[in-house]
């Protein structure tokens, strides 16, 4: 007996050593020859991340490249975590997270000598990281039950009360629609106030969405008619035979924008740059403008003119898109949050 | 090896994982809530501060969602004995067959993943589901149960009752048939005998049931988190929002203190409870120690237990005087025994409606998920997943971790099970319940622990961090489960092998193995289970990288139904029903729950 005991305690603890060690040696990827670690976006994306930058790259470096997919709720947080020794070089970010980040010194500034594309971008791009893709936050609206809107005050025009539903904060969507409501109103991003004000006055709310398959549903169902949304999600849904079409108020329709990032104190600097330079060039741009009708942030790539109606594309298109203070927005998103609980969630 | 030492090393390899996952994270966790916290960026000022408890305990607002989420565990736990009960008795009443079809019937829910059945009530609770199209129908209104409360509340019934319902019937099996027989030969109705003599009875599992589904249903998050579409605040995930979207880790941990508080509190309530009333024997009332108050108690009893015993009684008088307008007695008791088992079916779907729901949709023809499918009949979404490498890693890598935790779970746990049954060392009892504490804390408490330790250690989002989390658990349900089979075990068979000349190695091999072996297999079972489908503890250790499957649909419910999602919970579901069967054969339902 005592010897079986024996042979149970040696296997136990033989099992927890080799975990304990072999396990963090598997996660660890820093040092292992030349591989670079890039944080990203599944699906879709991942696809054309694949196809048209990792393919490019391995071939003129040799340089392996290991995706590590998720949100990018994800990523921030590992940043942070790891910001001594990051396991991931590149990051993905949205500009909800690449100011602070920025600013907190977690990630490196755009180095424009090594990914020489970073001089044709445009200026918002070049603002925040090195911008990959620009979005225009609009409205997107049920074409079975109202016209188009002309502006963001129409959504609060009395015949429609009850068929606008906000999108949760914080959030791409839900933290530029709360500006807007607050900008329209007499407020803005230091004066949020007039906001929350405005975004109670649409109560009671068909629905606060969140994703994309469920605000679909709903606007299919005709339970919502207005909401705020990213273009390529209502041109999306259009495409499938949706009910939608995406309009851009005359206040105009703030920008959002997806950036790519190197960390710190990351060890393959050279090649997360070369890496981002390949994420700049028309091949990917022009990949995602036309799977995911993502607009270009680099001037010098050329779509057709089909594809350029449907998104923010061009020196002139582009510069009408507002530039919300996103420094600021982050700033207050803890104290937001706690009025958006407080105001907008209970009754 | 000296004998003193024996308890020592079998308990150690078990209290190395509990320390390092649960001990040290909690204590951590504890320093955190009193230093100062820069929302949006996760980092911490390292000065004292106790803001994050004024801020949380000085303000209307968290105590309104403490009341929220109080009400709706009070809910759940309501609707679970309203539901749970009948179907208690049901299971205690049925013998053979129909037994083990009831057996499965409840223990289904237990073995499904969370997240696959929580979609199933998403489709079927939605506004557009079934139960809204036909109040449409019906009524021509529809009603939001989802997002919102009684959703909520439906979905934790779903979740938890099964706990109830085995709790009751455990107690229901033990009541003597005789006292009934006695009662109603003495000229009670059927009604009064019941509730006169079984349901006073039977008090002890229900207040045993009810605490703990009250616990489950106060601490839980992937419920709520769902169904409450992130606009109905719970404490759970106002820990959510605060720990993974703010990013405030010192106001985080303080919440989590408060509700690590009032669980314990809970807890304690249930072992009282548990304890004073163990299998079915009704603690004698002279032994309350205030006899007034336990008088006040039975008086309030009495007077409820007529109430019901009169509405019966009106029934039967019903009855006897539809008797009296020629309609035979016959038909009317039919009616009533229709209604009977129409009540029975009617929980019964309750309890397993949200798996064909799933199993159905995720066949859909259409990218948008309604139930009943739009679109025909469609394979796609299954063929897709093969197109979806991530998720097929997150299977994988669930799968791994859950071989991984059988492995080393059963191990440790029957290491430490051996140790803390057979020999006698001094704080025994306290190591006892450090073992099983981890069962007593809400996950997601463990879960924010680990968050901020994994950071600390560069463990996040790794392999080892996630499986941490999972053996922390794992053992504590083993070391319980094999415990159990060894606390009834008779040492003398060993020492007659012993005696007729077997060495330790047959005598193990021969004589003890096969008498714990269904404890081991129960252990290895719930090991497996418990990992491949731990969801809230993984949601805050797992990250880019290491996500498990679980999770992966957690976080993709997060944002709504998406087709993919229905195809991979159909196939948790079969997965699910499988390991029911494998159950079933190798150690028998009644045996497994009982364990359970």
């Amino acid at each position: 007996m005592r010897t079986i005991l024996r042979v149970l305690v040696l296997i136990s603890l033989a099992t927890m050593l080799a975990a304990a060690f072999v396990v963090p040696c598997l996660a660890e990827k820093i040092g292992e020859g030349r591989t670079l670690v890039v944080g990203a976006w599944g699906g879709p994306q991942e696809d054309i991340i694949r196809e048209y930058v990792i393919k490019p790259f391995e071939e003129e470096t040799g340089a392996k490249v290991e995706l590590i997919l998720g949100g990018s709720s994800g990523r921030f947080a590992r940043i942070y975590a790891e910001k001594d020794h990051p396991t991931m070089d590149v990051v993905y970010l949205n500009l909800g997270q690449t100011p602070q980040a920025l600013a907190d010194g977690v990630v490196l500034p755009p180095n424009p000598e090594g990914v020489p594309e970073f001089n044709n971008l445009y200026p918002q791009a070049q603002e925040f990281g090195y911008g990959v893709s620009f979005m225009a936050i609009g409205i997107q609206y049920n074409t079975d039950y109202v016209e188009k809107p002309t502006s963001w005050l129409d959504l609060w025009k009395p015949e429609y009360r009850g068929k606008v539903a906000p999108f949760v904060f914080p959030g791409t969507q839900g933290s530029a629609f709360l500006v807007m409501a607050a900008r329209v109103h007499g407020g803005y991003e230091c004066n949020i106030g007039p906001g929350f004000e405005a975004l109670k006055q649409l109560k009671p709310y068909p629905a606060i969405l969140s994703g994309i398959p469920e605000t679909n549903l709903a606007f299919m169902e005709g339970d919502v008619w207005f909401t705020p949304q990213i273009h390529g999600y209502t041109y999306l849904f259009k495409a499938e035979g949706g009910p939608v079409d995406f309009a851009i108020p005359k206040e105009g329709a703030p920008l959002a924008m997806n950036s790519a990032v190197i960390t710190t104190n990351s060890q393959n600097v050279d090649l997360a740059e070369i890496f981002i330079n390949y994420q700049l060039a028309q091949p990917a741009q022009e990949a995602f403008a036309r799977e995911l009708y993502y607009a270009p942030t680099n001037r010098t790539v050329v779509l057709d003119d089909e594809l350029a109606s449907m998104m923010p594309y061009g020196e002139e298109e582009v510069s009408k898109l507002l530039m919300l203070q996103w420094n600021m927005i982050i700033e207050n998103q803890s104290e937001w949050a706690d009025r958006w609980n407080r105001e907008i969630l209970e009754d | 090896m000296k004998k003193r030492r024996i308890p020592t090393v079998l308990i150690a390899p078990g209290l190395c994982i509990l320390v390092l996952g649960f001990f040290v994270p909690l204590i951590l966790l504890f320093q955190l809530s009193w230093y100062q916290g820069a929302p949006g960026s996760g980092l911490v000022t390292k000065t004292l501060t106790t803001g994050n408890y004024t801020r949380l305990l000085g303000d209307v607002y968290y105590f309104k969602i403490f009341a929220r989420t109080f009400r709706i565990a009070l809910y759940a736990t309501l609707l679970s004995f309203v539901l749970g009960y009948p179907m208690a008795m049901m299971l205690a009443r049925s013998k053979g067959k129909a037994k083990t079809i009831l057996f499965a019937v409840v223990l289904t829910p237990l073995l499904t993943n969370v997240v696959a059945r929580t979609l199933g009530l998403m489709i079927l609770l939605g506004r557009h589901g079934p139960i809204n199209n036909l109040l449409a129908l019906l009524g021509g209104f529809r009603v939001t149960l989802v997002p919102n409360v009684p959703g909520i509340v439906i979905g934790l019934t779903q979740v938890f009752m099964p706990y109830f319902v085995l709790s009751v019937s455990s107690v229901l099996q033990n009541i003597d048939d005789s006292l009934v027989e006695a009662a109603r030969s003495l000229g009670s109705s059927r009604f009064r005998a019941f509730w006169k003599v079984v349901f006073p009875l039977s008090l002890p599992g229900v207040v045993a049931g009810s605490l703990f589904v009250f616990l489950l249903s106060f601490s839980a998050f992937v419920t709520p988190r769902i169904l409450g579409g992130g606009k109905i605040m719970v404490m759970t995930t106002l820990i959510y929002q605060q720990a993974m979207l703010i990013l405030d880790w010192p106001f985080t941990a303080a919440i989590g203190l408060v509700l690590l508080l009032i669980s314990l509190v809970l807890v304690t309530m249930y072992t009282r409870a548990l304890s004073g009333t163990e299998r079915g024997k009704v603690v004698p009332q002279g032994h309350r120690r205030c006899a007034c108050w336990s008088r006040a108690i039975r008086l309030a009893q009495d007077w409820y237990y007529d109430r019901i015993a009169a509405v019966g009684q009106r029934w039967g008088s019903f009855v006897r005087r539809w008797e009296g307008m020629r309609l035979s007695l016959h038909s009317v008791g039919l009616v009533t025994r229709i209604g009977g088992w129409t009540l029975k079916a009617l929980i019964i779907a309750f309890i397993l409606a949200p798996l064909p729901i799933v199993i159905i949709c995720s066949f859909s023809g259409s990218s948008l998920i309604t139930f009943p499918p739009r679109g025909g009949f469609s394979m796609q979404w299954y063929a897709g997943l093969l197109n979806r490498p991530e998720y097929i890693r997150s299977f994988l890598l669930s799968l791994q971790i859950a071989l991984t935790c059988v492995v080393i779970g059963v191990s440790t746990g029957t290491l430490a099970a051996l140790g803390l049954v057979r020999y006698r060392f001094p704080g025994k009892e306290v190591v006892r319940s450090l073992f099983l504490s981890p069962l007593m804390v809400p996950a997601v408490i463990v879960g924010i622990a680990l968050l901020r330790f994994l950071a600390m250690m560069g463990w996040s989002a790794t392999f080892g961090g996630v499986l941490l989390g999972h053996m922390v658990l794992v053992s504590a349900y083993v070391t319980r489960t094999v415990s159990a089979s060894l606390v009834g075990f008779d040492r003398s068979l060993e020492e007659a092998a012993h005696d007729l000349g077997a060495g330790a190695i047959y005598t193990f091999r021969r004589v003890t193995l096969p008498l714990i072996k269904p404890g081991l297999i129960a252990g290895a079972v719930f090991a497996f289970l418990v990992s491949f489908d731990e969801t809230t503890v993984s949601v805050f250790t797992t990250g880019p990288g290491a996500i498990t499957l679980p999770v992966r649909l957690f976080s993709q419910l997060e944002y709504g139904v998406d087709p993919t999602i229905t195809a991979i919970s159909g196939l948790m579901i079969v997965l699910a029903v499988l390991v029911l069967l494998l159950i079933d054969r190798v150690l028998g339902l009644e045996k497994f729950s009982g364990m359970r």
